[in-house]
């Protein structure tokens, strides 16, 4: 486990993912941001936790639904919401969106907005250390509707076959898009899809932050031993919907309430860990919760003040 | 960027001009005043002149175009503007190949756009250039042969005809061919206007010319110094029957009959390479000795090109005297858009019936071309007959008021 | 100089620039331990290894993906898509990753890799194994396409290919791999984006692509015996397009045929006809005339097949109609 300031900083980060979704849905509402926006809520502990126990070097490719990753490896949190405004102060100059942020100082090779679609350049990256010689290790972010994509398949046996530096992390938020996953998986547990690829596979509680860190750092370990890829899932649960224009319905209140329950709430009971751990009190907890609200609300100033970027920049970089 | 128009003082009514020789090419460095074209109409022949100093950039009109008074033929810049066409007084080149106009009714004329970019820097004219090939696509290889033409229409077409279908035998005479150029054209455009727009009728007479005779014997011992002809004596007569026809002396077009106050005498010149009409002006104003002389002056001036183009505007009736040939009637092309012209034939000795009794007199021809859209019958012929008593017996000239 | 096959010197381009940058690997279906379907990778296996060399599974979409990851991980990876009728199964990752991370991720990635494909019909491949996909790919902004027609070409394009930072899709023909050409011994280079006069000449332009380059160049033998003189240009990369080199022949000889394997209806020759049309009217004499494959699938019989893509004889006719 990591030490108190670590810690107490990968709280704030849990809180400063859920300001900034709800800041950015508030900005979104206003037309400050634009185009449909995936947030969330409800998922912090998998991406704050997994990236937390990653290296600059180490690359990560995350999701359409990719903001906790972002924090979670450490992006400047201004530069990710110019980002979202499409400002030129953004991580990408305004031309990635939301989704597509990437940083390569922080080793976020990047955002993707096709589903399972950055995996297959996460096992590139596995296979270029690994051919390097080095430890360092590709972490991909999925969904559990990406785990059926043929690029799933496709990449997992690869990087099995090869034995590539890489962790595939999978977020089962139990929904792929609209569908339930009882109505789009044959199995129960997709890190029992390991098997078919002589991987090693587990099933974590994804709202449980400390499990996440655990079964990330035995898969990262094993990862930097040249050992080969671990599939990890872990269980979690989309509060918000699927994106701004999700005009929801088939996610059912109760279900909803099922899983914001001071029990299930990832930030709740990272809250409850740390001040049983003594490692916060509940002051400190609220000053992590006040800092937090104060660094999205200053990253939104930020990108509200910020230019757009000049046209003169729309045909430059298509090639290198 | 200057445009040289055709500014031709050829009258009122001259319409056109033909360009009969360029005397600078494209990109030639001009001074104003310079000539740099001569045109003809089928009254006189004209220099152009360059208005100021400057680059040839563009030439309009080719030797033998026949171009409307006041178009512009040519353009003088500062050399930049060769790819560029003049603005609004421009000719037919800015017809677009859907417009270009077509020989046969409603049969579309294709002109591929290198042929149209070509015919544009060439200055050439598309409607020119679609009329040499009608009914055919206008590509690269017709524009080429435009260019090389010597002259239009029938022998181009012929050429291009031969070229592109089975070989034909080659004729067994050798021929001339003379392009239309020039004075010709000009005459030839005229006199087709004439022919084709006023209808002729001719009509013929015979009259004695023997007391005008022993007039001009008796002025020309009175006057020895002086040239007595007998156009003058004749004009003389003309003038006075005139006077007393004043339906017969003036223009008419389409619309207008313009009836003239004065007596605008036009006599045709025989000159190298065609005719000429140089007019005497208010010749009703004069004197009969004045009028001689100016009969004389005129005949004299047009043969050596010295009359000023105002000389051969105006006219409201021509003579037209073709006795040196031996001619005794023929019918005359009116010199449009005068209403009459009067042929004059040769002279000669004939036995006539006098009183009953057979007597030698000198018979001459008077032949009478009038537009029989301006006139009719009956005052053409009692035009005639007054203008045949005038001149059998001169001193009924003397009665006219 | 010597004459060598089009197979062996893209192999020769292989081993300059794998030997010249050790970041350079290959990675494919069949490569390394066979060779590759059309011997192109023969014994570098040997020569380089199991890391340079790598045989992968049936997955082309996820090799598309960890050539790309590979790429901007550092590597320069040489992907065999062994026929282009596959490439379909690549099109989510270069048209949604390859040939755009640069551009969206703000230039804070490269993508040096190249897809070696080939295509082509008249093998009797059938259906499947017969296609000519380049349209698709030179009408995503980000791709670069290259389809050399010659040896010479193929060897000095491949190691360009290598060396340029940007996703290349560098497609070969089955019926070329066979053909010899002359190539100079010592090591050369060829620039992408410039086009190639395979021939002079002066009546017509004739744009060919790839095998059809051949084509037009015996058509161009047969016409001169009639005196008819064309010239052949080679685009050899089609995007970037080099429109001055067709620029300058088309003001020349003011007639245009297009001619390429692909079928007529969308095909890239329309892309070609447009830029004459919009760019180069004013040095036209005639309409511009496209060839292509009849816009039917390929079928197998040796009495059908040849009647579907564009011979030399379509080129004459088609060049003669252009003159008429």
């Amino acid at each position: 486990m990591f030490d108190n300031d670590k810690m107490k900083l990968l709280y704030k980060r849990m809180v400063v993912t859920r300001q900034l979704e709800y800041g950015i849905r508030e900005q979104h509402k206003q037309g400050k941001v634009r185009g449909p926006v995936h947030m969330c809520v409800g998922q912090e502990a998998t991406g704050v936790g997994a990236c937390a126990c990653l290296n600059d070097d180490d690359w990560v490719t995350s999701t359409h639904r990719g903001h906790a990753h972002f924090v979670g490896k450490g992006l400047d949190l201004n530069k990710m919401v110019a980002e979202m405004m499409g400002k030129s102060t953004g991580y990408c100059g305004g031309k990635a969106s939301h989704m597509l942020i990437a940083s390569r100082e922080k080793g976020m090779l990047g955002g993707c907005g096709i589903v399972c679609g950055a995996l297959g350049i996460g096992v590139g990256y596995g296979l270029t250390f690994k051919m390097d010689g080095s430890d360092r290790v590709a972490l991909s972010f999925l969904g559990d509707g990406a785990s059926n994509e043929g690029m799933f398949h496709e990449a997992l046996n690869m990087a099995a076959l090869w034995k590539t530096n890489n962790v595939i992390f999978v977020e089962h938020n139990m929904y792929g898009l609209t569908v339930r996953a009882d109505r789009h998986l044959s199995v129960e547990n997709i890190s029992d899809r390991a098997a078919a690829y002589g991987i090693p596979g587990v099933s974590i509680d994804g709202n449980d932050i400390i499990a996440v860190i655990e079964a990330t750092e035995e898969a990262v370990a094993r990862a930097r031993r040249g050992e080969g890829p671990t599939l990890i899932e872990a269980k979690t649960y989309r509060v918000l919907g699927f994106s701004t224009g999700d005009k929801g319905g088939y996610q059912s209140q109760e279900e909803i309430d099922s899983w914001t329950t001071p029990d299930k709430d990832p930030i709740i009971r990272f809250a409850k860990y740390l001040q049983e751990k003594g490692i916060c009190t509940e002051a400190e907890i609220e000053e992590l919760n006040a800092e937090a609200q104060s660094d999205v609300d200053k990253a939104i100033q930020f990108g509200l003040e910020s230019p757009y970027p000049d046209a003169s920049v729309l045909m430059e970089g298509i090639f290198a | 960027m200057v445009n040289i128009d055709l500014m031709v003082l050829a009258g009122d009514y001259v319409k056109t001009a033909v360009i009969s020789e360029w005397k600078v090419k494209i990109g030639d460095s001009v001074k104003k005043g310079d000539v740099l074209l001569v045109v003809e109409t089928n009254k006189i022949t004209q220099d152009i002149e360059a208005t100021c100093d400057g680059i040839v950039e563009q030439i309009l009109f080719q030797e033998g175009d026949d171009v409307e008074i006041s178009k512009t033929v040519a353009i003088i810049g500062d050399g930049s503007g060769f790819a560029s066409a003049p603005e609004e007084k421009k000719p037919a080149i800015e017809i677009t190949s859907s417009e270009a106009a077509s020989v046969d009714a409603g049969v579309r004329t294709v002109i591929t756009p290198v042929a149209k970019k070509m015919a544009k820097e060439k200055g050439i004219d598309l409607e020119e250039l679609t009329k040499m090939f009608p009914g055919k696509r206008i590509g690269k290889k017709e524009v080429l042969a435009f260019e090389e033409a010597p002259a239009k229409e029938d022998t181009i077409i012929e050429k291009l005809t031969v070229e592109n279908t089975a070989p034909v035998e080659a004729p067994a005479v050798p021929v001339t061919k003379i392009p239309v150029k020039g004075m010709r054209k000009a005459v030839a455009t005229a006199m087709r206007n004439s022919a084709y727009s006023k209808p002729h009728v001719s009509m013929m007479i015979d009259v004695q010319l023997d007391e005008m005779l022993e007039m001009k014997a008796y002025l020309k011992n009175k006057y020895p110094e002086k040239r007595i002809t007998l156009t003058g004596l004749l004009a003389l007569a003309v003038r006075s029957a005139l006077k007393e026809c004043p339906y017969i002396n003036g223009t008419a077009t389409e619309d207008t009959i313009a009836l003239s106050s004065a007596v605008n005498l036009g006599i045709a010149v025989d000159v190298e390479g065609g005719l000429l009409v140089p007019v005497i002006k208010n010749s009703d104003a004069m004197s009969g000795l004045e009028l001689f002389e100016s009969v004389n002056k005129v005949a004299k001036g047009c043969r050596e090109g010295t009359l000023p183009p105002s000389d051969y505007a105006g006219g409201t009736f021509t003579i037209s005297n073709v006795g040196a040939t031996g001619v005794k009637y023929f019918t005359p092309i009116i010199n449009s858009p005068e209403i009459a012209i009067l042929g004059v034939g040769a002279s000669t000795k004939e036995v006539v019936l006098v009183n009953e009794e057979v007597r030698e007199r000198t018979m001459i021809g008077l032949s009478l071309s009038f537009d029989h859209a301006a006139i009719d019958g009956s005052p053409a012929g009692r035009f005639l007959k007054i203008l045949k008593e005038k001149i059998e017996h001169p001193f009924m000239i003397a009665l006219s008021l | 100089m010597s004459k060598r096959f089009y197979k062996d010197v893209l192999r020769e381009a292989l081993i300059e620039e794998m030997e010249r940058d050790s970041n350079v690997f290959l990675l494919g279906e069949d490569i390394e331990v066979y060779g590759g379907a059309f011997r192109v990778t023969e014994k570098l296996n040997e020569m380089f290894g199991p890391m340079r060399v790598m045989d992968t599974p049936i997955s082309e979409q996820a090799q598309t993906g960890i050539a790309i990851g590979a790429a901007i991980a550092g590597k320069r990876p040489v992907l065999e898509m062994m026929y282009m009728d596959w490439i379909g199964l690549t099109l989510d990752q270069m048209v949604n990753q390859a040939s755009l991370l640069h551009y969206v991720y703000d230039g804070q990635v490269k993508l040096p890799f190249v897809m070696r494909t080939q295509g082509g019909a008249r093998a009797s491949a059938s259906a499947q194994h017969s296609k000519s996909l380049e349209a698709w790919f030179c009408h995503i902004p980000g791709i670069k396409v290259v389809s050399p027609s010659t040896p010479y070409d193929a060897k000095g394009l491949l190691k360009a290919a290598v060396r340029d930072d940007n996703p290349v899709l560098f497609i070969e023909h089955k019926l070329l791999y066979g053909t010899r050409g002359e190539v100079p011994e010592e090591e050369y280079i060829l620039p992408i984006g410039k086009a190639d006069i395979k021939r002079e000449g002066s009546d017509c332009t004739v744009i060919a692509t790839s095998a059809m380059v051949l084509e037009a160049l015996e058509a161009a033998e047969e016409l001169e015996k009639e005196g008819i003189s064309i010239e052949v240009v080679d685009p050899r990369t089609l995007v970037p397009f080099d429109k001055e080199t067709v620029k300058d022949s088309i003001e020349k000889t003011n007639h245009a045929v297009i001619v390429h394997e692909a079928w007529k209806t969308g095909g890239f020759g329309g892309e070609i006809a447009a830029i004459i049309a919009e760019e180069m009217f004013d040095s036209l004499d005639a309409p511009v005339i496209r060839l292509g494959a009849k816009d039917c699938p390929i079928p197998y019989s040796p009495g059908l097949e040849p009647l579907t893509v564009p011979n030399k004889n379509d080129i004459i006719a088609a060049v003669k109609k252009s003159l008429q």
